[in-house]
């Protein structure tokens, strides 16, 4: 039964080290002058650092009762898949954009994520995503006309 | 839905793809074109709305339809001081519907080393319009104008405030009038104009570079003194404001003006077309008149003489540049 | 007195068809822009600009002020019904107004929620109309020392910003901190942008906004089967009753004056006024430790003061001519695009525009609500669709939003990226408002900070010369030895309890 506030703070203590040592090899400290680029991400990693060691020492002189063990944390191994796959289809949004335009793009994500995530039968999900599809292209392409990229069929 | 009817998933993604493919090929077929323009030009400005170069822009567009046959569509991709503006249309397709607004932007980004390109990575289409601006000061200063001013910065150097943006064309304005007069401010960075205005209303600091209809309103209300324009004459609109050069100072408004360019490779006779275009556009009194209720005047030069006008431009930025030791390390 | 004589002006030029059709399409704009997670209200008035250039200026003011302040009546919608807020300044509103919703009480809380954007909103006009000169002329006065501590006094709250330990909330600051350096500082040099030119500007709000907020949100939602709890079934009632007025008279009238005076000050007004808001209503609250599971304090002090902001956002453009926000920028451009130079004497030369302004937005913010109010059962409806449609509606919005900001596709994938660490700070345990709030004002602070290390030539007392930062830097100084004092005697009388969660 780990306590996961050790976890975390340790993964912050980690990320506050990096901070702290890109300032000092890459950015300016500067003066009481002129402070530089570096001086505010200094302090910043400071603060980071104390803080999450703070945390990790917090949370291992707390007692172990059950109500401070976060257990919520723990993922079914079918969790992570639907997780992931929420990820995937955004960040193929992102890439599938500029190639193919709004409209394709916006009926392909709302199909997978309702096929996938949503496990709703196939006619359903496309006549949703037909419908939204529609939608969404007359209030943002053709009212705002919000310049979107036109992918290679000019959509 | 009956059993027996449901299709196997083989059936469900092939019916799925092809309603996939039926959307995708409601997309309009590109085209061949045979006589330019045939759509929507689209000028990208590398700015965020509400800007200068945005409010320029958008006047521009307006009027240029009549004289392009095609409206002018604008667009606004901002970020990293004009830069990704910039080299979107860098990348774009050269046929003369993709084209750019930008200032000596180029020049300022490549000397401190925001971008990896110039203006010569592009076709000056024309020169368009510029700013007036100047210098102005608080009221109750303990300088009286311009003389005064570089008289007190000798006598302190490194002690009178003044704000303009990082590395923009703001800086450049006034790094130039520190050369030409050889005297040294104290620089106080600032996002923006309306942020130095605020900070030299409250008397934060002592100078700014500020659009004179905009410095007008203050001086009208008692808060500001303008110190002078950086215009090379004096503006019909704002007689009682001398130039620089007038007062001694060899600093000009080159630094500000705006133009249109177009991607290298653009094909001359397009260049031609637009160039024409906009200079009709200009020289339009509507237009005009609109441009000058936005502080802004016609300077328009055709796209030879804008190259070369822009080639002096760069060298004396990159000049500027080096004395400002603002290169990114 | 004169002002009454110009403000009946005022209304005279407003109350023609042709103007009240356009204040009234800026504020259904606008409240739909607010609804919508993601789209905010300064991509739409860029988006709109250009259409207002056919029109007469009073008119597009008019109209474009409605988009404004409309939005920050709709924003407070999807806060409430599905955590996902749709404005910055609407984030505080998740903390309780979901909460409400999950005890079947969406409805008083939608409704609260109008009502002190009604009132909050009307007496921030009253407010501006009456003592915007003396009020513009006293910001005037907050030069980069003062906003620093102005800032760094808004740092203090970061600890009554949600529910999780003090140390979880300011590490959850930190980052949000941290996060706010990414991009180029103030002299042009790029910080941790790994060489990608699309950060140089920063992470960008929005993104960030609807990433840790709305994606991580969603994610939580569908780790699971989609057996979300069905909130129609637990609807208690639609309307606010007498306990909730009762309870939520005074934080309307703090959140009114918290919001309108923030609201004048650089930065996003809005969004730091909630926040103060909400930190407020949790100190002089009897019942503090009920904050985040669902008060009606928590909604009406906040949404008071955002919609109170801003109505003083408008103040340094209109009596001045400096816009102190993204969308009072565009309101100048678009003053500037019908030939008016918006400035210090703008009430004296374009006396129209000023007094038809305010009257319209009187007039908006009674619009306002008897728009919201009525849907409001319809609003509650969306929680019948099922989420498995739902979601993919909220992501598609979201990540439309994110590229709308700047037409750039690698916004989307920094709100996917932000996806990824607010859903890793739900599941640990980390509060994500005190994350938004630091990296709202890392730039500002650190700006500020410098720029007033460079009037001082280095010295740290500037920090103490003006009146203004010595009474605030006073202010932090007794807030945090106040809130000290009271953490040690709390432990001084309870030795044994020591749970970890102070």
């Amino acid at each position: 039964m780990r306590d996961w506030d050790q976890i975390s703070g340790a993964v912050i203590l980690c990320i506050g080290i990096v901070i702290l040592l890109s300032v000092l090899n890459f950015y300016p400290i500067g003066t009481g002058h002129a402070p530089g680029a570096g001086f505010f991400p200094l302090i910043i990693s400071f603060l980071i650092i104390g803080l999450s060691i703070t945390l990790v020492i917090q949370s291992m002189l707390r007692k172990k009762t059950s109500a401070s063990q976060n257990l919520t944390f723990l993922l079914s191994s079918e969790s992570l898949k639907r997780i992931s796959l929420g990820f995937i289809f955004l960040v193929g949004f992102r890439y599938a954009l500029p190639k193919f335009g709004f409209p394709p793009t916006a009926f392909l994500y709302l199909m997978f994520n309702t096929y996938f995530l949503g496990h709703y039968n196939w006619m359903v999900c496309t006549v949703f995503s037909l419908v939204t599809t529609a939608l969404a292209y007359i209030v943002f392409q053709f009212w705002l006309e919000v310049p979107m990229p036109r992918g290679i069929l000019g959509m | 839905m009956l059993r027996q009817q449901y299709p196997t998933r083989v059936v469900q993604w092939v019916i799925m793809a092809c309603t996939g493919i039926c959307i995708l090929m409601t997309g309009s077929s590109g085209d061949a074109q045979m006589r330019f323009p045939e759509k929507n030009i689209n000028l990208i400005i590398p700015q965020t709305a509400g800007g200068p170069t945005d409010t320029l822009s958008r006047i521009i567009a307006n009027y240029a339809k009549k004289y392009l046959g095609v409206p002018l569509t604008v667009t606004n991709v901002p970020g990293a001081s004009s830069v990704i503006g910039a080299r979107q249309v860098l990348n774009s397709a050269p046929d003369g519907y993709t084209i750019l607004v930008n200032h000596g932007g180029f020049s300022t980004c490549y000397y401190t080393g925001m971008a990896d390109f110039n203006y010569d990575s592009f076709e000056p289409i024309c020169r368009v319009a510029n700013v007036l601006e100047g210098p102005a000061t608080y009221v109750g200063a303990p300088w009286k104008d311009l003389k005064g001013l570089i008289a007190h910065a000798r006598e302190n150097p490194g002690k009178v405030r003044y704000g303009a943006t990082t590395g923009l064309t703001s800086h450049f304005a006034m790094a130039a009038i520190e050369k030409a007069a050889n005297i040294k401010f104290l620089f106080v960075p600032f996002q923006g104009e309306s942020p130095r205005i605020a900070a030299l209303a409250g008397r934060h600091i002592d100078v700014i570079p500020i659009a004179l209809h905009t410095g007008t309103q203050y001086v009208n209300a008692g808060k500001f003194v303008m110190l002078g324009t950086f215009a090379e004459q004096r503006s019909k609109l704002f007689p009682n404001i001398p130039t620089l050069i007038e007062q001694g100072l060899a600093v000009t408004d080159h630094i500000e003006v705006r133009g249109f360019f177009a991607p290298k490779g653009t094909p001359k006779d397009r260049i031609a077309f637009l160039d024409s275009a906009f200079k009709k556009t200009v020289e339009d009194p509507e237009c005009i008149e609109a441009l000058n209720k936005a502080s802004q005047v016609p300077q328009y030069l055709d796209s030879a003489k804008y190259r070369e006008f822009y080639r002096e431009l760069d060298a004396s930025i990159g000049a500027l540049a080096k004395q400002l030791d603002i290169k990114k390390k | 007195m004169d002002n009454i004589h110009w403000l009946m002006n005022g209304f005279k030029i407003v109350l023609i068809p042709y103007n009240i059709m356009l204040c009234f399409l800026g504020c259904f704009i606008g409240t739909l822009i607010g609804v919508l997670p993601g789209i905010g209200a300064a991509a739409t008035v860029a988006i709109l600009l250009p259409i207002t250039f056919t029109l007469e200026p009073v008119s597009a003011i008019i109209m474009l002020a409605g988009i404004f302040y409309g939005s920050m009546y709709g924003g407070s919608t999807t806060s409430i019904l599905i955590n996902i807020p749709g404005e910055a300044a609407s984030a505080v509103t998740c903390l309780d107004g979901y909460q409400m919703a999950r005890k079947g009480r969406a409805g008083p809380a939608l409704g609260i929620s109008a009502i002190s954007s009604f009132i909050a909103g009307t007496l921030g006009v009253l407010l501006l109309m009456l003592i915007a000169p003396p009020v513009a002329n006293f910001a005037l006065r907050f030069g980069p020392p003062e906003i620093f501590i102005v800032m760094l006094f808004g740092l203090t709250i970061l600890s009554y910003l949600g529910s999780s330990s003090i140390v979880k909330a300011f590490l959850s600051g930190a980052l949000g901190l941290f996060v706010g350096t990414i991009g180029t500082d103030i002299l042009g040099v790029p910080r941790f942008t790994f060489g990608i030119e699309e950060l140089y500007d920063g992470v960008g709000l929005v993104p960030v906004l609807m990433g840790t907020f709305g994606v991580s949100e969603v994610l939580i939602n569908i780790e699971g089967k989609l057996s979300r709890e069905i909130f129609e079934a637990k609807i208690r009632s639609l309307w606010p009753d007498r306990k909730d007025w009762k309870a939520s008279a005074s934080p309307i009238a703090r959140g009114s004056l918290i919001g309108f005076f923030l609201g004048v000050l650089p930065g996003p007004a809005c969004t730091i006024a909630s926040f103060v808001s909400y930190a407020v209503e949790k100190r002089l609250s009897k019942h503090p430790k009920e904050f985040g599971h669902g008060v009606i304090e928590a909604v009406a002090g906040p949404e008071a003061a955002n919609n109170a902001a801003a109505a003083g956002n408008f103040i340094p453009l209109l009596t001045l001519g400096i816009p102190t926000s993204p969308i009072m920028a565009m309101l100048m451009a678009a003053m500037l695009l019908h030939g008016i130079t918006p400035g210090p004497l703008l009430i004296n030369n374009a006396p129209h525009l000023f007094w038809g302004t305010i009257a319209s937005m009187y007039i908006g913010n009674a619009m306002l609500l008897i728009l919201n109010y009525p849907l409001i059962p319809i609003w509650i409806r969306i929680l019948r669709v099922p989420y498995g449609m739902l979601f993919p509606l909220i992501l598609l919005f979201c990540l439309i939003g994110a590229y709308s900001e700047k037409n750039n596709v690698v916004d989307m994938m920094i709100m996917t990226l932000f996806g990824l660490v607010g859903y890793l700070m739900r599941k640990t345990g980390f509060d994500l408002a005190p994350f938004i709030l630091t990296y709202i004002l890392c730039r500002f602070m650190e700006e500020s900070f410098r720029q007033s290390l460079i009037l001082s030539s280095g010295s740290p007392l500037i920090f103490l010369q003006s009146p203004i930062s010595a009474t605030i830097v006073g202010l932090i100084i007794s807030v945090i030895s106040f809130s000290i004092f009271r953490g040690m005697k709390k432990s001084r009388l309870q030795p044994v309890q020591r749970n970890g969660e102070d």
